[in-house]
């Protein structure tokens, strides 16, 4: 018996000494995780991965409980949703009452390298592009149709993102598909941000010329980048070339937005509100080329269209229930400044020399501009830089409903499914129009001026001759054109007047009439997060 | 393949049980076991001797000794502590002794890590706290036996629910974001730390009735033989055993217990927030001051409840011929302070040790079973009893809301719920099970004495099911998006199978007064974790229910030794050493060795010393050692990269689809284990023959690789942070353990436990790039503020603040800091106006406890001492009144807001950090023996009070409170225990 145990126990511990060092080797049994080694095998996961990229700019993550980047909350930090407040509430077009931190530095144009929106932001959009670098990474040498497309999709995408990082940072960290990811630290194109802006340059137009053969033909898959987006996007590179390279490309732009307008795939919608309501996708409406697509019930998160629907409405001037939402309502954060009504509307036109009746017009309804979706609030001044929303001039331009007022399909009482516009046809008439009034076609640039103000004022009624056109006619058109888009701080900065003094608004600078800020402010600075994590980058000058 | 060669281990030793028969004693041999008069535990390292010879013998571990003799003699039966016993005997008879504890004692043998050392003779710092000493009253977990017994020791039970678990942290945390739990041995059976879903505590399997002691390994020196998971320290949890020869013996524990809430929150009652709106006209308009109702509702006394708990144990213990035996029996049945709120657990344990083959041949077999039923009602309720308006009633017949009162739904839905409505509605109920079983045989070589052949199989599974569910009824808020009802089940079940195989040989060469006992040894352990989650809406398909569902494997491979040498019986060398191996990390990084040195020097024993009488011990320790730490968080495969799925709402739309999307996950292929360095001093000490024992240690410890969460370079992975090797912080501190019998006499005697902790806590690196002005790691949340950072130089979570400005009377000035940056401008919550003001952790922990008899009485209190810890009291912190008024509701608030006045919630003002040093009286008891009773019946009654009394300056309600943030937690009851426990 005492052998037979001796005997069991050496043969054991035998066996198990040379058996299970193996068995070390785990890899994972859960049936939600996919690991890389079995993603390229699918061309199903190829087209959930590049679906990825395109989300990584609107929505916060795979659920609500797991957002993309760790940030203090999901949603405020959004790409697209902290984009915006970087190019308007930092404007004339809009201010916010909330007081997170870092709101009242955007609003006051006083922001330091901590604040958490241009943290995100430069944070996201660096992630974008990682997530782009991978898929491009994965698809090197892949000849399938599809695949091709794809990549191509996946390049555009990384231009884009590094088109924005040019225009609020100059210096971003530069990587590629060549670059794996793991525990480094990128570099900047050269520590001179002058320098490094230039050459993002050239890389970004590089790329989107490289990639238009393989991109689809304009329209053929919204919400999908196709040509027509490259084209968009190289107009607007080009468009603002000089702020980027200090040499202006205006035939280039002119050049791309023509290429667009006369591709025949999209027209100026009849109804200028369907842009910014929840039938606003192509072909349905065929004047949006790009947008990021928003759906109640499949693509959701208080982002995009539905924080500008709810950051701009209140229980009293505004209500979100006027605007198609119904459930956790009326924010009261963004409403627009005092000196943006008079950009919007021409109060001599409308009302002769007579006061702007606030009180019998609070809708400004006697403006014949069908764009004005103005309301004034309980006053249109706003006595401090944190007064409450209920102060100033409330935009409704975007809403949750169709542009007939009817129920949105997919509809969902919390979020909206309008799209967030990117590109539409009117931004290629307005971009071919600059171009032309810098070189000195003034009837060709008043031609695309007036194709779309008879849009917005239904008729002949608005059009303007050469001798109307100027610089501030035409920054204010954009304004008129594109608030609430995303675009004011770049036309802004493009005319120069977004930090000198030659236009003050309302608390720019932390002052009640405004004053004016340093240009170095033209450029957001490095993240101080970034700056610590990273020894290679360069602080922008100024900061 | 390895599931099959367990089963096999199994089945093999089940065998062996079966066929072997056992051998009887032989002629002239005396046997029996010694045990603890006091409770019925077996004493090892008792000596025998025959009087007036020097033919002796020492129990062994479990407390069995036999002795040949010839003729009838006198045998003399003594144990260090104990007071010594003579007793005539014939041969060839069984002799079992009780021994009385006397004062404190040396030689009892103590547990390690693969095999166990006297304690005189251990080189590391180990702290034994055994039955006697236990916490007593209304004991439903294990760490509730532990609080505040040892020294360095920390258990903060995480909240007053029924069953909650608690966190233990042994000398301070060595890490800041892997675990800081100790590694938990029961019976020879490393558990499971992580909780499993539907059960809040990984140690209630264990019958607080049936431990006989604990072990607390606490440096380097000790644990190390644990490799990657003893960085934060060793609990080994011994049961008590029966032993051959035992009497049959029956015990029953029971008791009886009534809780009620130590204290409420202060907060305003209905008439007084009237008379707050009336005064505040500009605040609040006419319409809105209208809105408020006209009750005094106090809604804390609406959701709370005096709660009636029981408990009964039953214990069998015997011996059948040589099979000793131990099978327990217990039933918990707990009610919370909450209502609604509660659980019923059955637990039973069955323990055989027979020897074979003149006791060659060991065997332990254990199987621990446990059922439990819990109802953990809606915690949330404690919070919203706080800030429901108290001037609307509870119920106003609404039937939309089952009769209670609600706020209508308006705007953002973020009316107060009724307390008493999400209190009872609920239906949140978990049946978890669990089984733990292990077979140990412990073999003696028959042709090589000194080798011991060890083998351990040991299976751990925990199952757990339940619900969550919500009726329709239920205010909206907290429905979210499940508008018509919540429905949610889950289940988990985790596995754990383990294999120890070690030899262990003993050898004294006397001739150069020389011992040698060498281990080595290897361990075989796997885990297996899966879970299911799935919450949906009760009606509505269309509302996208959220589905979670893991499955992981954890394996864990190792290879041991240890090398004891003792030279003369006064110098002590250890030395140690682990190869570990996790499928955590890549086969790069996978294995870890970690080896350690200790060396202990008996001084008493040097001649100079040997004739003192009043110094009865005196001992050295020296350690040194490193330990690892594999136990890195939720990710079992942090090295590979994979993709993870997205949940609908988050998908995207293509080629005119909503498809889901797959993002890649951040990974750093080169992670691995943090390793900690500890260096110890240790003194043991012992005065008047024992009767002030004690023990003084001065550790220094230093982890590097910390693993953290941090912000990475952007473009660099697949998000703005990565968990991955960084940082380094250390810990040192000193600790003091006494023992004191103060009184030894034949009818009255007076015990006094007490031991006292300093720990220093500091950040020493946490980034690659070591950039001095880096902030450091800021924690909290967007809403109330990033008040608590991580930053170097300073403790681990320290609170992140900006100086408050006091006007002349000593009041705050609502949003007035002082500018530290220097840079003027408004002072608010920019990081550059903060500072680093206190941290959540204690400086110095004191435990004190005394244990008084006196005749047939007993009387016993456990106190501690915490002295500079500080709570951020976000409870006050979130009043205002501002806030009292939202859209559509009023919320009530802590009458602190009197004293601060604020409009507006200050999160940032270090006004809301507060010293929550405080004094608690754990447990007072007191209680009789009925002694003399016939036939052989014992039986001792006790009354106990839990939560005595608490003396803090803290305002809040409880200065102890998870990681330093009172933010509403369930609170702690006082409790009142009558307790019975019959014997025969």
């Amino acid at each position: 018996m005492k052998k037979i145990i001796l005997i069991g126990i050496f043969l054991l511990s035998t066996v198990m000494f040379t058996s299970c060092v193996k068995d070390l080797n785990v890899t994972p049994n859960d049936p939600t995780t996919i690991m890389s080694a079995n993603l390229g095998s699918n061309p199903a996961y190829l087209k959930q991965d590049l679906a990825k990229i395109y989300a990584s700019f609107i929505i916060s993550g795979q659920d609500n409980d797991h957002p993309d980047i760790s940030a203090a909350d999901p949603n405020f930090f959004t790409t697209m949703r902290a984009w915006w407040n970087l190019q308007e509430i930092t404007t004339d077009e809009a201010i916010c009452a909330w007081g997170d931190i870092g709101i009242a530095d955007l609003n006051t144009q006083t922001w330091s390298p901590t604040n958490p929106f241009l943290t995100a932001v430069y944070q996201r959009l660096g992630l974008s592009i990682t997530y782009a670098n991978e898929f491009i990474r994965n698809t090197e040498g892949n000849t399938d149709p599809d695949a091709v497309k794809y990549r191509a999709e996946a390049r555009f995408l990384r231009a884009l993102a590094y088109y924005w990082d040019m225009d609020m940072f100059g210096n971003p960290p530069f990587t590629t598909e060549k670059d794996q990811v793991g525990n480094f630290f990128p570099k900047q194109l050269d520590p001179d941000v002058t320098v490094a802006r230039k050459k993002l340059f050239s890389y970004i137009v590089s790329e989107l010329k490289a990639i238009e053969p393989d991109l689809g033909d304009p329209g053929f898959s919204y919400p999908r980048a196709d040509k027509g987006a490259a084209w968009m996007l190289l107009a607007k590179v080009y468009q603002n070339a000089k702020v980027y390279t200090g040499t202006a490309h205006w035939d280039s732009c002119s050049y791309y937005a023509t290429k667009v307008i006369s591709s025949g795939a999209y027209s100026l919608a009849t109804d200028y509100r369907q842009n910014f309501s929840a039938n606003n996708g192509y072909p349905e409406n065929p004047e949006m080329i790009f947008a990021w697509s928003q759906d109640g019930i499949h693509t959701q998160g208080y982002v995009g269209t539905t924080f500008i629907i709810e950051s701009s409405s209140d229980p009293t001037y505004l209500r979100a229930e006027n605007l198609g939402l119904t459930t956790n309502t009326n924010w009261n954060g963004n409403r627009a400044r005092k000196n943006f009504l008079n950009v919007m509307i021409d109060t001599l036109a409308v009302y002769g020399n007579n006061p702007v009746p606030y009180a019998t017009d609070p809708y400004f309804k006697q403006s014949k501009d069908s764009r004005v979706f103005l309301r004034v609030k309980k006053s249109p001044d706003i006595p401090s830089p944190s007064s409450s929303g209920d102060y100033g001039i409330g935009v409704y331009k975007f809403w949750a409903k169709n542009s007939d007022s009817t129920q949105a399909a997919d509809y969902n009482s919390a979020y909206a499914s309008t799209d967030f516009p990117i590109f539409r046809l009117a931004d290629a008439y307005m971009m071919r129009a600059e171009a032309e009034y810098r070189l000195g076609d003034m009837g060709d640039a008043v031609n695309d001026i007036n194709m779309v103000r008879e849009r917005a004022f239904g008729g002949t009624d608005g059009d303007i001759t050469a001798a109307q056109l100027n610089d501030n006619f035409l920054l204010n058109e954009l304004g008129r054109e594109f608030y609430y888009e995303g675009h004011r701080r770049t036309d802004l900065i493009r005319f120069g007047q977004f930090t000198n003094g030659t236009y003050n608004w309302v608390w720019k600078g932390g002052t009640q009439n405004g004053i004016a800020t340093d240009k170095h402010l033209d450029l957001y600075p490095i993240p101080g997060d970034e700056v610590s994590a990273n020894p290679n980058i360069k602080q922008n000058p100024g900061y | 393949m390895m599931r099959k060669l367990f089963t096999k281990h199994f089945m093999l030793t089940f065998l062996l049980l079966l066929g072997v028969s056992s051998i009887f004693a032989q002629s002239g041999l005396v046997k029996g076991t010694i045990v603890d008069a006091s409770d019925g535990s077996p004493l090892p390292g008792a000596t025998v001797l025959v009087k007036g010879t020097t033919n002796g013998t020492v129990t062994d571990l479990d407390g069995k000794y036999s002795i040949q003799l010839n003729k009838a003699s006198t045998l003399v039966f003594s144990f260090i502590g104990y007071e010594a016993q003579e007793k005539q005997v014939q041969p060839n008879t069984t002799l079992n002794i009780q021994l009385k504890p006397s004062a404190a004692n040396l030689d009892e043998l103590v547990v390690i890590g693969y095999g166990a050392v006297k304690k005189s003779d251990a080189t590391g710092s180990v702290a034994v706290v055994s039955s006697k000493d236990f916490n007593k009253g209304d004991i439903t977990t294990a760490q509730q036996l532990l609080i505040g017994k040892s020294a360095g020791v920390v258990i903060n039970e995480n909240s007053g629910a029924p069953g909650d678990g608690a966190t233990i942290r042994i000398r301070g945390g060595s890490s800041l974001n892997a675990s800081n739990d100790p590694l938990i041995i029961v019976d020879g059976v490393p558990i499971d730390n992580s909780a499993i879903s539907g059960s809040s505590n990984i140690l209630s399997i264990i019958n607080p009735n049936d431990i006989a002691s604990f072990t607390v390994l606490k440096d380097a020196s000790a644990t190390a033989i644990y490799g990657s998971r003893a960085s934060n320290g060793v609990i080994i949890i011994t049961t008590k055993k029966a032993h051959v020869g035992s009497e049959f013996k029956v015990t029953y524990d029971g008791n009886a217990t009534i809780s009620a809430p130590q204290k409420l929150l202060d907060v305003y009652s209905g008439d007084q927030m009237r008379q707050i709106a009336y005064d505040h006209p500009v605040l609040y308009d006419p319409a809105t001051y209208n809105s408020l109702g006209s009750y005094n509702t106090n809604w804390q006394d609406q959701i709370y409840q005096v709660a009636f708990s029981q408990n009964h144990n039953i214990g069998i213990t015997g011996s059948y011929k040589t099979l000793p035996y131990r099978v327990t029996l217990g039933y918990t049945d707990q009610n919370g302070i909450l209502k609604n709120t509660g659980l019923k657990r059955f637990t039973g344990s069955i323990n055989l040790n027979p020897t074979f083959f003149n006791n060659s041949l060991k065997v332990n077999v254990n199987a621990k079973g446990m059922h439990t039923n819990n109802n953990f009602g809606d915690n949330g309720a404690v919070g919203n009893a706080m800030s429901m308006d108290p001037s609307q009633p509870v119920r106003d017949g609404n039937s939309m809301s089952d009769g209670y009162y609600q706020w209508s739904n308006y705007g953002a839905n973020l009316g107060t719920a009724n307390p008493l409505s999400q209190a009872l509605l609920v239906n949140n109920r978990s049946v978890v099970n669990r089984f733990i079983g292990n077979i140990e045989l412990n073999y003696t070589l028959p042709f090589l004495k000194d080798l011991h052949v060890h083998l351990n199989l040991a299976t751990d599974v925990t199952k757990s099911e339940g619900y969550n569910n919500k009726p329709v009824t239920a205010n909206p808020n907290i429905l979210g998006t499940y508008t018509n009802g919540q429905l949610n089940n889950y289940n988990a079940k985790n596995t754990n199978n383990l294999l120890d195989f070690y030899l262990n040989y003993v050898k004294e060469v006397k001739s150069i007064k020389s011992k040698f006992d060498v281990t080595a040894g290897y361990s075989w352990q796997r885990f297996e974790l899966e879970n299911y989650n799935y919450t949906r809406d009760a009606v509505d398909p269309t509302i996208t229910p959220d589905s979670i569902s893991h499955a992981n494997k954890l394996q864990l491979i190792s290879f041991f030794g240890r090398f004891n040498y003792t030279l003369n019986d006064k110098y002590l060398l250890t030395f140690t050493v682990r190869d570990d191996g996790s499928s955590r990390f890549s086969p790069a990084n996978r294995w870890g060795l970690f080896p350690s040195a200790a060396f202990a020097w008996k001084i008493k024993d040097e001649n100079f010393l040997k004739n003192v009488n009043w110094l009865s011990q005196l001992k050295l320790r020296l350690g040194w050692g490193v330990t690892g730490q594999q136990d890195i968080g939720d990710n079992y495969y942090p090295y590979m990269a994979n993709y993870t799925i997205s949940q609908d709402g988050y998908y995207y739309l293509f080629n005119g689809q909503y498809i889901p999307t797959l993002r890649p996950e951040p990974y750093d292929p080169n992670i691995k284990w943090e390793q900690t360095t500890t260096k110890n001093i240790g003194l043991d000490f012992g005065f008047m023959n024992g009767r002030i024992s004690g023990s003084l240690d001065y550790y220094f410890r230093v982890t590097k690789d910390l693993l953290e969460d941090i912000t990475i370079p952007t473009g660099s992975n697949f998000s703005n942070h990565l968990y991955t090797n960084v940082g380094s912080l250390q810990n040192q501190g000193v600790e003091l353990g006494l023992n004191v019998v103060a009184v030894a006499k034949k009818d009255i005697s007076l015990n006094i436990g007490f031991n006292a902790s300093y720990n220093e806590n500091k950040i020493t690196k946490l980034l690659s790039t070591n950039d001095p002005s880096y902030i450091g790691i800021l924690y909290g949340s967007g809403m109330t503020g990033m008040n608590q950072v991580s930053r170097v130089g300073y403790a681990g979570h320290s609170f992140f603040v900006n100086k408050q400005v006091y006007d002349a009377n000593g009041n705050p000035i609502e949003g007035m800091y002082v500018d530290l940056s220097g840079n003027g401008g408004t002072v608010s919550g920019n990081n550059a106006d903060k500072y680093i003001n206190h941290n959540p952790a204690p400086v110095v922990l004191m435990g004190l406890s005394f244990r008084l008899s006196y005749k047939n009485w007993d009387a016993s209190t456990s106190n501690r001492v915490s002295l500079g810890n500080y709570v951020y009291n976000m409870v006050a912190a979130g009043a205002s009144y501002d806030q009292m008024y939202q859209i559509g509701y009023w919320k009530n608030m802590p009458t602190q807001l009197s004293k601060t006045n604020f409009v507006k919630r200050q999160f940032s003002s270090d006004y809301f950090v507060q010293n929550a040093s405080f004094f608690k009286m754990d447990n007072l008891s007191i209680g009789y023996e009925f002694k003399d009773l016939p036939n052989k019946i014992s039986a001792h009654i006790g009354f106990t009070i839990q939560n005595v009394f608490t003396i803090t300056k803290y305002p809040g309600l409880d200065p102890e409170v998870p990681n330093g943030i009172d933010n509403n937690f369930y609170p702690r009851a006082r409790s009142f225990v009558l307790g019975v426990r019959i014997s025969y």
